[in-house]
């Protein structure tokens, strides 16, 4: 058994969503965050509608959609949630939100089929039901599905957006699920929700009676709860990469992007993220529009507070990337963005007390990995690929050695071979 | 557009440091050194044995062997040409934690330059192996053996003053098994317990021991399965030879008590850098520093079985370490291993009770 932390973290943040839906600029990145490549669609001087496919990845079926309307400008590269500079499709902003008028009308709900939904969610946006780096790939096109499960817990500390989204919206996303289940022909679903969390939980009790095919899990305050193997064990106790076809997995944000297809007939263009860290003056949840740059967000809620040291991070605590500017586009899959104080200690070296080992979910051994770095014949006895990257290892370690980093080398060494 | 700097990693931490556990050590450290002014100090003066100078002689020891600790190392790295601050020997490389150590683990009647001698050894011991985090002997138990075991002659026994008039000059036979030889001469197990017995400088306080025991456990600073395992296997290899000699109870609790092997256990054997890292190994080491404690004190007639078996469970340790890796995803062997420790425990205990003398 790996010892069960809980990561405290102070700046608490109210469950209120705040809008800011007007960027002068939106920016469409040609390259993902996992490296996968775009070809843009539209030319420069092009009028672009709103929900219009900007970029595309015809192979594995991807799209990029317009935010706004307005007319394409094309050339600049800026900066993406990874630290890579790409470069990007800008749309200036006319303000108009205009809809191409020869979009299909939406369909009454229930009629859609399965691959109607399917085509629909993929011509959305939606590739994936997870929006997190953790995804597995794409399942849901399985039949017999028997779980859905949404993820409704942050997946790191110190967020709030889907907390958010479930005490404002609490309604229309049991209503969405329901319809998916419908559409989809998967008998339950499972709301899993963090236990201390209990004004989500208030909200969800008082509409889950009419839905007698969702139901509620408590998940105890524990990081990495959320990350999928341990998130299904804890939930249905069963072994994840046993049961991959019979468990769909899904979060928050893109339940709540399935109801604004659904309901609006709308692709992804707008999204929650999480604006916190001591380097923020107004701490809160806000409604951003997909494209926008992140700088501007925060300009517009009153700015930076003035820290020695400041880093500018974008995901959260854990899995979080610091870049080197804050002009970085909010892509779908940014659901943080943190300005904090680096008044990190020093790291001394490894003293061996095996903490490490302790919490490490996986059960495996980041020390000895990381003391075996150059021994492939002995990395390949450890398989650092079993890592999930939670970064336990980095947090209780009393060295504050980054142990992540060195296990995440070891892993592309291995992988390599 | 504002820069920012760019860090690589997690940006959130666990309030633990390195310098909190070591620290805390070095704060329970002192517990220990104010129970060696009373035992070694307070109460044979009370009796009426010996000058005022035998109170502030532990403070002195201890003052004197972590002064020679930081001052090796101080002078190791002028040598060496790098340049370490005194905030970096405070700070980064504990170097006074040894000396402490040192000091608390050797005899009363050591003198002051064989104290000298064995800080300068036990620090060199520490640098010369690669300094802080790298070392794989525990410095303290090299040069408090260096001192117990080469220099015995120079440093007579363990007994203050009071403690002599008590046993007449009697050194104490371990291999005669009676209540009246081992434990009636000093006292009660009572004595043993909160430790006015014979012993080191300051390390014979098995209360002491056990209240930081708990303390560390709680606040998770020692690797709580070494000191376990080996309380336990000492009790079942005692337990087992009461059984076949047909001796009292007490014999339990005095060879757990006696010695400072809960001085061993709590604070020696634990020292993180030195020690198993992973669950598996730390169970094993716990339940091997058991048996070889148990062999050294009844079959070799030394007086520091507790620091030589700790030597030994360093040098197994990187074995341990070894093993880990290896094994990894073995569970097996794994289990195959637990077994042959459990057979091991019971021969070592026939052996010993093949070996001691009882009335």
């Amino acid at each position: 058994m790996s010892r069960k932390i809980r990561i405290e973290y102070k700046n608490k943040i109210s469950y209120n969503i705040e809008k800011y839906l007007k960027p002068e600029l939106v920016y469409i990145p040609l390259e993902d965050t996992q490296g996968n490549i775009y070809k843009h669609l539209v030319k420069e001087g092009d009028y672009v509608y709103k929900g219009d496919i900007v970029a595309s990845n015809e192979k594995l079926n991807l799209h990029v959609h317009s935010s706004v309307s307005g007319y394409a400008v094309c050339g600049g590269s800026k900066i993406i949630g990874n630290g890579k500079k790409i470069k990007c499709v800008i749309i200036e902003n006319d303000y108009k939100e205009k809809f191409r008028k020869s979009i299909p009308k939406k369909k009454v709900n229930n009629l859609y089929s399965k691959e109607e939904f399917l085509n629909l969610l993929k011509n959305s946006g939606i590739n994936n039901l997870n929006d997190k780096k953790t995804s597995s790939d794409i399942n849901y096109e399985e039949d017999n599905i028997k779980y859905l499960i949404i993820n409704a817990l942050e997946c790191e500390p110190g967020l709030s957006s889907s907390k958010s989204l479930i005490y404002n919206h609490a309604e229309d996303i049991l209503e969405t699920i329901d319809k998916t289940l419908d559409i989809m022909n998967i008998p339950k679903a499972i709301i899993a929700l963090n236990e201390n969390d209990n004004k989500s939980i208030n909200v969800l009790n008082k509409y889950i009676g009419t839905y007698p095919n969702i139901s509620i899990i408590k998940v105890a305050d524990i990081y990495p709860n959320e990350y999928e193997d341990i998130l299904v064990k804890e939930v249905l106790n069963l072994d994840y990469n046993k049961y991959k076809e019979k468990i769909l997995i899904s979060n928050i944000q893109v339940v709540y992007w399935v109801y604004e297809m659904l309901e609006y007939n709308r692709p992804i263009t707008e999204r929650v993220i999480t604006i916190t860290g001591k380097g923020i003056k107004n701490r809160k949840n806000i409604k951003v529009k997909i494209g926008t740059l992140a700088s501007e967000v925060i300009n517009n809620i009153d700015g930076y507070k003035k820290l020695k040291n400041p880093l500018f991070i974008v995901g959260g605590p854990v899995t979080g990337n610091s870049v080197q500017t804050d002009d970085v586009i909010i892509t779908k899959d940014v659901n943080c963005i943190m300005v904090i104080e680096d008044n990190f200690e020093r790291s001394l070296p490894c003293i061996k007390c095996g903490k490490c080992m302790e919490v490490c979910p996986v059960k495996i051994l980041p020390n000895m990995i990381m003391e075996n770095k150059d021994n492939i014949k002995n990395l390949n006895i450890l398989k650092p690929n079993k890592c999930i990257e939670c970064g336990l290892c980095s947090y209780i370690c009393p060295s504050k050695i980054e142990v992540r980093e060195c296990v995440r080398e070891a892993k592309e060494k291995v992988d390599i071979k | 557009m504002r820069e920012f700097k760019v860090r690589k990693g997690v940006y959130i931490k666990d309030n633990n440091n390195t310098s909190n556990m070591m620290y805390t050590i070095l704060v329970i450290l002192v517990f220990y050194i104010l129970f060696a002014i009373y035992k070694n100090g307070i109460h044979p003066v009370i009796k009426g044995y010996g000058n005022l100078y035998l109170v502030f002689k532990p403070i002195i020891y201890v003052l004197i062997s972590s002064a020679i600790c930081i001052l090796t190392e101080y002078i190791f790295y002028i040598i060496k040409k790098e340049k370490k601050n005194i905030y970096y020997l405070f700070e980064k490389s504990y170097a006074m934690i040894p000396g402490v150590f040192v000091a608390l683990t050797i005899s009363i009647n050591t003198p002051i330059y064989l104290l000298v001698i064995g800080s300068i050894v036990a620090s060199l011991s520490k640098l010369l192996m690669g300094g802080f985090g790298k070392y794989k002997i525990n410095p303290a138990v090299v040069g408090s053996l260096f001192i117990g075991l080469i220099f015995s002659f120079l440093s007579n026994n363990y007994l203050n003053p009071y403690e002599m008039e008590i046993v007449n000059g009697n050194i104490l036979n371990q291999n005669i098994i009676s209540y009246e030889n081992l434990v009636a001469s000093y006292g009660n197990l009572f004595d043993f317990l909160f430790g006015n017995v014979p012993g080191a400088l300051g390390v014979t306080s098995s209360f002491l021991s056990i209240i930081s025991l708990i303390f560390l456990i709680y606040k998770r600073i020692i690797k709580w399965r070494i000191p376990i395992f080996y309380i336990l296997t000492v009790v079942v290899i005692s337990m087992i030879i009461c059984i076949i000699r047909d001796i009292g109870l007490w014999f339990i609790i005095y060879n757990l008590l006696s010695g400072g092997l809960l001085f061993g256990a709590v604070l020696m054997a634990t020292e993180p850098v030195t020690s198993p890292v992973s669950i598996f190994g730390q169970v094993l080491g716990g339940v091997s520093l058991g048996i070889i404690t148990m062999l050294i004190r009844y079959l070799i007639p030394i007086q520091n079985e507790v620091l030589l078996s700790i030597l030994i469970f360093n040098m197994i340790t990187i074995l341990l370490n070894y093993l880990t890796i290896k094994l990894y995803d073995k569970k097996n062997i794994k289990i195959i291993i637990n077994i042959v420790m459990i057979l091991l425990c019971v021969l070592s205990a026939f052996i010993i009770s093949k070996e001691i003398i009882t009335y």
